[in-house]
């Protein structure tokens, strides 16, 4: 990609330190959680990058530090040609251009406020606009989600679970946004409903020239939704590149493992089945040294528990961080 | 089919609320055949968790009642079983997983214990002169169990592959990883040796990498005991990979039910054609995703036409006069539509 990335972290770092118990005196054995260490990632101007990975990667966490919702512990980001984290930087001009829509729309919204009040409220808060042009803009909004103007008026207990999503996205879109950040967008959502709101996203993106950052642990979700991917484990990037390279060529053995596991709706090809995967995520207090799917994997030896292995590139746009990645090709 | 086990005949459950009765399962007809694995799917309100309840007899007492049919074990009615029976069934001959099993499991209890405690009412069951020992009576009570109770423990958490389950046996459910729960759930449930076993959203709370090996196991378990699987699950994914019969409900009826090959490559009803369209597989390459128009009725207004017809593309004059009954439409192939009968 020649041109200059919508939204760009450098060696994002975000992390916690939990302290066990009040004694004053445990807190010499402070423990760190790097829920993000150290990664880099682009969001291409008027695409998706989907972020995939499992519960505990961090996926959730670089979301919320890209959005500036948390402050980051380390690294930079970059938005719209600056650099955004850190002091002097006006909140609200960036919230202007960059929007996030959550999971779970119910705790998303607030309960008490109509529809029209929820998806004004941006305008409101962002925009110089008077009132008669929030109005105008929220009604816009609206109408660009498929909803009709007699949604106006209701509260979100009126709402189906579909239309609550709708709502949170007509609220992200109302201040006409460049980013949209959606953190597992239509994982509450039965499979008719996703597909809905899949649709929608995949038609307000063109029709806005929209850029979005998808987190989700729906590989069909991502696949379907994203033009680059990157694929987390524990805390940093394993994997990133193209969707379409990375599902047909994948290089990364966790990022195998997940497309195998990944349950696909075809009865003759049960891969599901045949996945060799085991174990579950690392503690994130207590990761393993060295590569960190070094526990899991099959193809590790004792270089994997001695170095990080750094993001190689494998292909044009495509890179993957393992030692072994002439095991994979 | 071999040996039906479980037979529902036009049975209907209907829960109380304030808004009036909520038709849940309205005259489902379905059998569950000895050693299958049969996977519910439907999406939510579809009534897919309601008949697993009620194949363990575990409908709550209060709000729901079966308002008419039968469901029966064995070709015994479950619905005139007397309390003491059906705690008899319950564990021995039928079990249940839940989906999340940090809320099904004893907070306060070793894994151990709480194993233990399956395993001594099985005996018990069998023998019940046996002198085993159960849970202390106090709830705070450490129970030391014997080295006989102990080493079954570990056999059934060998079973369900948990690693080193010398150590697991002393853990309490927090120490354990959410994939080792759901595996410690299933061997709880495994270790009266019921002959099916309920699994309502098993994996749902899951990742997928911890979900395929729950999966696998439910699968090997099937193979090697002979149980029989119940799998209810909103993910026709999940369904497509490991079960052997699907079963699609919609509004608390069964619409289709079929072979797993033939549901995925020949649906006949058209929610189940919607379902499957809805699915995204693959990169978009310009593809629309095609979802299913409209939302799910109102369950608490009863109606003599079928449930999908306002969001059906085929709704025919017929449709919004009477229900559909369940048409053959292939070898072993049912599907409740107006396009294959009348």
């Amino acid at each position: 990609m020649a041109s200059e990335p919508l939204m760009r972290t450098v060696e994002l770092r975000k992390y916690y330190t939990s302290t066990r118990g009040v004694n004053p005196l445990s807190r010499a054995k402070e423990k760190v959680v790097k829920a993000v260490d150290g990664v880099s990632i682009n969001i291409p101007e008027g695409r998706t990058l989907a972020v995939v990975g499992e519960s505990g990667c961090g996926k959730t966490t670089l979301a919320r530090t890209m959005a500036l919702l948390i402050p980051p512990t380390g690294g930079e980001i970059y938005f719209d040609g600056r650099r955004v984290d850190g002091r002097g930087v006006s909140d609200r001009e960036v919230y202007r251009k960059l929007q996030m829509v959550f999971q779970d729309p119910d705790s998303s919204l607030d309960p008490r406020m109509r529809v029209k009040e929820t998806i004004a409220e941006p305008l409101r808060g962002l925009t110089g606009m008077n009132g008669s042009e929030v109005k105008a803009a929220a009604m816009e909004s609206l109408q660009a989600v498929g909803l009709s103007a007699d949604f106006a008026d209701r509260y979100p207990k009126q709402l189906s679970g579909g239309q609550k999503q709708r709502v949170a996205i007509a609220r992200a879109i109302s201040t006409k946004p460049k980013l949209l950040i959606l953190d597992e967008p239509t994982s509450a959502l039965d499979a008719s409903v996703q597909a809905q709101i899949l649709n929608l996203l995949v038609d307000l993106q063109r029709r806005y020239s929209l850029s979005y950052m998808l987190i989700t642990h729906n590989i069909a979700v991502a696949a379907y939704l994203s033009d680059v991917m990157a694929v987390m484990y524990a805390g940093t990037v394993v994997e990133r590149g193209p969707t379409s390279e990375i599902l047909r060529k994948p290089r990364h053995p966790y990022t195998l493992a997940l497309l195998e596991s990944a349950p696909k709706p075809d009865p003759l090809n049960r891969t599901l089945l045949e996945t060799e995967i085991s174990g579950e995520v690392p503690s994130a207090i207590n990761p393993p040294p060295g590569c960190k799917f070094n526990p899991r994997c099959p193809f590790a030896e004792s270089i994997c528990t001695e170095q990080v292995p750094p993001l190689t590139l494998v292909a044009e746009g495509h890179d993957a961080a393992c030692h072994f990645l002439g095991k994979t090709a | 089919m071999a040996a039906t086990l479980l037979e529902l005949s036009d049975f209907s459950v209907q829960y109380a609320t304030s808004r009036g009765k909520v038709r849940a399962l309205d005259s489902v007809n379905l059998k569950i055949g000895k050693e299958e694995f049969v996977a519910l799917v439907g999406e939510s309100g579809c009534g897919k968790t309601t008949l697993g309840l009620a194949a363990i007899g575990l409908l709550p007492p209060r709000s729901a009642t079966i308002a008419g049919g039968s469901i029966s074990y064995k070709g015994v009615d479950l619905s005139k079983l007397k309390p003491g029976e059906m705690q008899n069934y319950r564990g021995s001959e039928v079990a249940m997983i839940f989906q999340e099993p940090l809320t099904s499991l004893n907070p306060l209890r070793r894994v151990g214990e709480q194993i233990a405690e399956a395993i001594v009412l099985r005996i018990k069951k069998r023998d019940p002169t046996s002198k085993v020992k159960g849970a202390p009576r106090f709830p705070g009570l450490r129970w030391k169990l014997s080295p006989g109770l102990k080493s079954e423990v570990e056999q059934m958490l060998t079973l369900v592959r948990i690693p080193d389950p010398e150590h697991i046996v002393d853990r309490y459910p927090f120490e354990l990883s959410g994939g080792m729960r759901q595996r410690a759930m299933i061997a709880m449930a495994l270790s009266q040796q019921p002959e099916l076993l309920v699994a309502d959203e098993p994996t749902t709370a899951l990742d997928v990498t911890t979900q395929a090996q729950v999966l696998k196991l439910m699968k090997e378990i099937k193979d090697k005991l002979g149980t029989t699987i119940m799998l209810v699950t909103h993910d026709l994914a999940v369904a497509s990979q490991v079960a052997d019969r699907v079963v699609v409900m919609y509004a608390g009826q069964v619409v289709e039910e079929a072979d797993v090959r033939e549901v995925f490559s020949n649906p006949k009803h058209p929610y189940t054609q919607g379902l499957l369209s809805c699915i995204p597989t693959g990169t978009r390459d310009g593809k629309q995703l095609t979802p299913i128009k409209g939302t799910i009725p109102d369950l608490t207004v009863k109606k003599d036409s079928c449930l999908f017809q306002p969001r059906c593309p085929y709704a025919m004059e017929v449709c919004s006069k009477k229900s559909p009954s369940l048409f053959e439409v292939g070898k072993d192939h049912r599907a409740a539509c107006f396009l294959y009968g009348k």
